[in-house]
């Protein structure tokens, strides 16, 4: 039996802004290839087109920050880039989910062998 | 933002565009123009019908999209707020002013009009502010009895003092012609002064008293914890 939509919304709560900001640890991106990025991974998104409205908190809230560059195929694009903050914030949240998982699978039994 | 031209694409992002209605200015512009350049990019130059489909299920339901935008907002005020009347945290001028008033009733009893204005005004005051408790309201309106009646009390004490008036003539020779007897006016009884004068100082220091303690009563109730 699969989870639920609603088991799997929150699930994803706290954790795919951890995801977006882990995609953008290497390296600045552009907004659509990030977001089609993002949306390989179905059971982190539930649509690519959420994934923007998660863009503009992260950078309201300081963890990401936007710059416009320009592109031979049409008009500037808006590139995503981390922020300290936001760095911080990831390194984290991996450990922090480390613990989390181990814990999770070790009480759920879903421990890899 | 691009627009797309593709009629598809743009009954869907019409489709975002009206169900953002009431969202920030800033923030509807910006997701659609994000959602916009997003949907230029994935569809290209000139996609097939199924193509744009494909892509738009990848998006999503505008729908879902715009509640997602909608959950990141701050929240919004209730329409209907419930009014709440902070209590105040400090002594108000009309407490202040009620109690002068109450005071100045009392003392100003000579001057008794401006006694009864002083007086309406202070109870006036003591109904509509509705910031004490019920003893105090009693003592409040107790004051002026307090500062007016010893002024009637000492009053009362001059009567007891006897005035007494008499007259006698003499001739050249020091004879006594005629004599008028004394005549005492005034002539309470000495203990009914001394009983004034004592009742005149005791309601003045309990009127006195009264105010120290509403004073110290009003100050306690704002004083920090």
């Amino acid at each position: 039996m699969e989870a639920t939509a609603t088991d799997l919304t929150q699930l994803r709560r706290g954790v795919v802004q951890h995801c977006v900001l882990a995609l953008l640890a290497v390296e600045a991106q552009y907004s659509y290839d990030l977001v089609t990025a993002l949306g390989a991974h179905p059971p982190l998104v539930t649509s690519e087109g959420t994934i923007y409205p998660l863009l503009s908190r992260l950078r309201r809230d300081g963890l990401v920050t936007t710059f416009l560059q320009g592109s031979d195929a049409g008009p500037p694009r808006r590139y995503y880039e981390l922020t300290p903050l936001g760095r911080q914030r990831l390194a984290a949240f991996r450990t922090d989910w480390v613990a989390f998982r181990h814990a999770t699978d070790a009480v759920l039994g879903t421990e890899e062998p | 933002m691009m627009t797309t031209t593709h009629p598809l694409a743009a009954a869907w992002l019409d489709r975002v565009d009206r169900l953002a209605t009431g969202m920030p200015v800033e923030r509807h512009h910006e997701l659609l123009a994000d959602l916009g350049d997003h949907l230029e990019q994935a569809l290209g130059s000139d996609p097939s019908p199924a193509e744009i489909e494909a892509v738009l299920a990848r998006m999503g339901d505008p729908a879902d999209i715009v509640a997602a935008a909608r959950d990141d907002l701050p929240p919004s005020p209730p329409l209907m707020a419930p009014t709440v009347v902070a209590e105040p945290d400090h002594v108000s001028t009309a407490e202040i002013v009620t109690l002068v008033l109450f005071v100045a009733s009392g003392l100003l009893l000579v001057l008794w009009p401006l006694a009864v204005v002083a007086w309406v005004v202070a109870v006036v005051l003591l109904i509509t502010k509705d910031r004490w408790e019920g003893v105090e309201n009693l003592v409040a309106l107790l004051l002026p009895f307090g500062f007016a009646v010893p002024w009637l009390f000492l009053g009362l004490g001059s009567l007891a003092s006897q005035s007494c008036s008499g007259s006698q003539s003499f001739d050249e020779a020091g004879n006594l012609i005629s004599s008028t007897p004394e005549v005492c006016t005034g002539g309470a009884p000495i203990w009914v002064g001394i009983g004034a004068t004592v009742g005149a100082v005791a309601l003045l220091l309990a009127a006195i008293w009264g105010v120290v303690w509403l004073v110290r009563r009003i100050h306690a109730r704002y004083a920090p914890v």
